[in-house]
């Protein structure tokens, strides 16, 4: 504040403008900050290319077999790294609702395990036999959620 | 002129203040529009930093990806007043949190206009941007944090 503002107010007082000492109150307004983070994951630069020129460009439809036959969950990838090759999967409502189809069905369909301990999902990505090493899931509180896997082609 | 030119400030600043019975208070506000968000991020295996600019534009320097399916967005405030000339001052750093632990730090704030806002009339948009610090392997979940924008009286146009 400038100095003539802040000793000048005896003046105003005696003008009638200000009749106590002024406050030059500061206006404050917050904003939230925020960000989520997720998992990338890892595949190799070549691999990532052959998901991502699939006839339905990242859209991995993983099919997991059960009692009946097979099941398909699709998880949608964004991008790839082209330094690391680590392919993105988007924290979206839908990847979401996927990794806790997959997560109920790993707990109490054919395939056993957690995702939490390596568990290797064999199956199907756009009819090309795949392996998937689940590595890390995380899931948010409002309903998004990320995974680390690493998926090899047979 | 000397006494014209007080006069005149005086006067201005019967319009700058509503003065009642037990308060003055100054007809100047920053109210917020939008929050500030970095979007989605990958995390890499070393030290990353991801940068809003207030234009909203999001770029990095490290080995994170940036999900493009998750844009950033500059935080966007709307500042009011009539003939003031005003400061801006940005926090120097917010610690954002994720429930269950874990922390990051945005700093580097940057405002656009920055410094100052010559009000003569009405309101004035202000953006603001930020750097975010996202160490190697950095947990990941949703991380929120609060930044305050201060506005205080510099003086009269």
């Amino acid at each position: 504040m400038r100095e003539w503002m802040k000793w000048g107010w005896p003046l105003w007082c005696m003008v009638g403008l200000l009749c106590h000492s002024p406050s030059f109150a500061q206006s404050q307004s917050s904003a939230d900050a925020t960000v989520r983070l997720v998992y990338a994951a890892e595949v190799s630069a070549q691999q990532a290319n052959q998901l991502l020129f699939n006839p339905i460009p990242g859209v991995f439809t993983i099919s997991i077999p059960d009692p009946t036959g097979y099941s398909t969950i699709d998880l949608a990838a964004t991008g790839v790294d082209p330094a690391t090759g680590a392919l993105t999967f988007a924290a979206s409502g839908d990847n979401a609702w996927s990794l806790r189809r997959l997560m109920k069905r790993l707990g109490s369909g054919s395939l056993k395990g957690s995702f939490s301990t390596g568990l290797t999902v064999s199956g199907f990505i756009n009819g090309r036999g795949v392996q998937i090493v689940i590595r890390e899931t995380h899931e948010d509180s409002d309903g998004g959620g990320s995974l680390r896997a690493t998926i090899t082609f047979d | 002129m000397r006494l014209a030119k007080s006069l005149t400030t005086l006067a201005a600043l019967a319009a700058v203040f509503v003065s009642g019975p037990a308060q003055a208070q100054l007809i100047y506000s920053i109210t917020k529009a939008s929050n500030l968000t970095f979007g989605t991020i990958a995390p890499g295996s070393t030290n990353c930093a991801v940068t809003v600019s207030p234009n909203g534009t999001r770029s990095k320097t490290g080995t994170c990806v940036l999900i493009s399916s998750g844009p950033g967005s500059a935080a966007t405030f709307t500042v009011n007043g009539i003939g003031l000339l005003l400061s801006i001052s940005l926090p120097s750093s917010v610690t954002m949190t994720k429930a269950g632990g874990g922390t990051m730090t945005v700093d580097t704030f940057v405002s656009n206009p920055s410094g100052t806002i010559a009000l003569s009339l009405g309101s004035q948009p202000l953006t603001v941007g930020g750097t975010l610090r996202v160490a190697a392997n950095q947990p990941v979940g949703v991380y929120t944090g609060t930044l305050t924008v201060t506005v205080s009286l510099l003086g009269l146009l």
